[in-house]
């Protein structure tokens, strides 16, 4: 059963009353929360997501006004895993947002069975594409255009490589996207839905695109990694594919890895097989529609 | 965290450039090109945060793991933590800021480690040392990473100050250029 | 620091990891956590040590041999530092023969 087959009004009832119990990939999230915008939010972008029958769960996360005197002026939310509270609140129209990226944070903190790499990974024709890259590289903006153009989308954040088998195993949620990379998006695939933009002072918007109902019901599949791809936008600027070296590649996963240093040796041989088995390259691209036909092209010569 | 920079032309041969001169050239540069340093393990839940940032705080709001850099300390000798004093100043520019320092703040060998060569400085005029005086930057780092380890508690900065004490006088002579990332590693963590 | 009288040479302390893709060499040291990626000829002498080699003489004359350059002086003093920087890195170990 999916979020979109629950009658009306129940996504709502189990969120404030005992938590709805949802499949995040390997995982199971059990949340509570009574504000209106995580409603929206699930109800909406995890339309697809599997809804297990409550039992055990992998992560307890709940998002709730904070509880005390409010002192501050504008209301708040405050994200809570397993009883405690590893944030700070945040306004409580980012409620959803918080929801996501707590969620990112549980998943990096407690899969240890799995390298956790900052990248988005998509995947055509059997083989995985990892994209690690700070914000504002245009990881994510390129990753929503790859899954508008068919690429199955594994995750947008959090790349999960199996220690025991080497695959990269799915955990597809929303894609976030801001600011101008929302009309981006828009145009390019206009028939993908996203959610209203969250107004963030310092950041600028923020959006979340829910991915296409194949990638989350086939969150199951793993696959294997293929490419290992470093996306860089610069606006205007001609497309350039380039190699890079895999000793450079594998300090740049370690880098943009969450818990490399948590596995310690068995990292180091994750990363290197890692490393091994994928085309290392740098993209920098100006313009999404070249970006895309290059990354098609690419997946088409693996075949 | 270390800059993985791009390939620069040390990795390639310059066209026209024999082998031997390549090597030549690349074996004029320092041994080890690059190091991620290894983290404690209750370290990454701030710089997760920090990389997962997709939604920022109100300005005024503070996110959960929090380090500031030499140049905030710099500029900021108000919000230094009580324990330890900036000094007084001597010379004002037009806008208010201290153009000049007298040595009466916290010495760096009280606040930071005693067996060093900074000639008495105090933490404020370590900060403000160039490039020649202060190698690699490590004083104004490590005096950063005091001041951080004062200011926020130890699950939000990650250390707490005598903890940063001892990782100082452990290293800052065996490891200096080692030592100095790591401690830039946590200070640039605002 | 080594003195002239004795003799030392250099192995690869237990736990310590590398790979090497191209001639460039990455390394892992586990008790500090660090991960290192190394130059030409730090990476080369890592992988002489591994393989076995363990003098001062060999190795500057595997070092020269393998990225063909000449095995002078200044050859010389850079296959020292290098030395004395994975030893500091805990990436090698110098012990006496």
């Amino acid at each position: 059963m999916k979020v979109a087959d629950l009658p009306a009004g129940a996504v709502a009832r189990r969120l404030r009353h005992g938590g709805l119990d949802l499949r995040l990939g390997p995982f199971i999230a059990r949340i509570e929360s009574p504000i209106p915008a995580v409603t929206e939010g699930i109800t909406q972008l995890w339309a697809e997501a599997a809804v297990v029958e409550r039992g055990f769960a992998d992560f307890h996360v709940r998002l709730a006004p904070p509880a005390g005197l409010r002192r501050w002026f504008r209301p708040q939310v405050l994200f809570e895993f397993d009883g405690a509270a590893p944030f700070l609140p945040l306004p409580r129209e980012q409620a959803f947002a918080f929801l996501e990226w707590g969620l990112n944070w549980c998943v990096a903190n407690h899969a240890h069975q799995y390298l956790v790499i900052h990248a988005a990974a998509v995947e055509r024709h059997g083989g995985v594409a990892i994209l690690p890259a700070p914000p504002g590289s245009g990881k994510s903006t390129l990753c929503a255009g790859l899954i508008a153009r068919g690429w199955r989308l594994l995750s947008d954040e959090l790349t999960l490589v199996s220690l025991a088998t080497g695959k990269v195993a799915p955990l597809p949620r929303p894609v976030s996207l801001k600011n101008e990379s929302i009309e981006v998006i828009r145009r390019f695939a206009p028939d993908a839905v996203l959610s209203a933009p969250c107004h963030d002072t310092t950041k600028g918007n923020v959006a979340h695109m829910r991915p296409p109902a194949t990638s989350t019901a086939r969150d199951g599949e793993e696959a294997a990694a293929a490419w290992i791809l470093f996306p860089r936008f610069r606006a205007g600027a001609p497309l350039e594919l380039g190699e890079r070296s895999r000793a450079r590649t594998f300090m740049a996963v370690v880098e943009n890895g969450f818990n490399y240093h948590v596995l310690g040796g068995d990292g180091f041989d994750a990363v290197a097989t890692l490393v091994d088995r994928c085309g290392c390259f740098d993209l920098t691209y100006g313009d999404l529609t070249e970006a895309v036909a290059t990354m098609d092209r690419l997946a088409q010569e693996q075949q | 965290m270390n800059q993985n920079s791009p390939p620069t032309s040390a990795d390639a041969p310059t066209p026209g450039e024999g082998r031997r001169s390549f090597l030549k050239r690349v074996a004029a540069t320092t041994p080890i090109l690059l190091t991620v340093a290894g983290r404690p393990a209750w370290a990454t839940t701030c710089s997760i945060s920090g990389m997962l940032s997709g939604n920022a705080s109100q300005p005024g709001a503070e996110v959960q793991c929090q380090g500031l850099t030499p140049g905030y300390w710099r500029n900021h000798p108000e919000a230094w933590p009580t324990s330890f004093s900036p000094g007084t100043c001597k010379k004002r520019n037009h806008g208010g800021k201290c153009k000049k320092w007298r040595n009466d703040g916290t010495s760096f060998a009280d606040g930071v480690f005693g067996d060093t060569d900074y000639d008495g400085k105090s933490m404020m005029r370590v900060l403000i040392l160039g490039g020649n005086d202060d190698r690699y930057q490590l004083g104004a780092h490590a005096v950063a990473a005091v001041l951080n380890a004062a200011r926020f508690s130890v699950q939000t900065f990650g250390y707490n100050v005598s903890e940063i004490q001892s990782m100082y006088a452990l290293r800052y002579l065996s490891d200096p250029e080692g030592l100095k990332e790591d401690l830039q590693s946590l200070n640039e963590r605002g | 620091m080594a003195s002239a009288s004795v003799i030392h040479g250099w192995t690869v302390p237990p736990g310590v990891r590398w790979r090497a893709w191209e001639g460039e060499v990455v390394a892992f040291h586990p008790g500090s956590g660090d991960t290192h990626l190394l130059a030409p000829i730090a990476g080369a002498l890592l992988e002489a040590v591994a393989s076995g080699i363990t003098s001062k003489e060999a190795l500057l004359r595997h070092v020269a041999h393998h990225l063909d350059l000449p095995s002078d002086d200044a050859l010389a003093a850079i296959v020292e530092e290098a030395l004395a920087t994975l030893v500091r890195r805990g990436l090698l170990s110098e012990d006496p023969l």
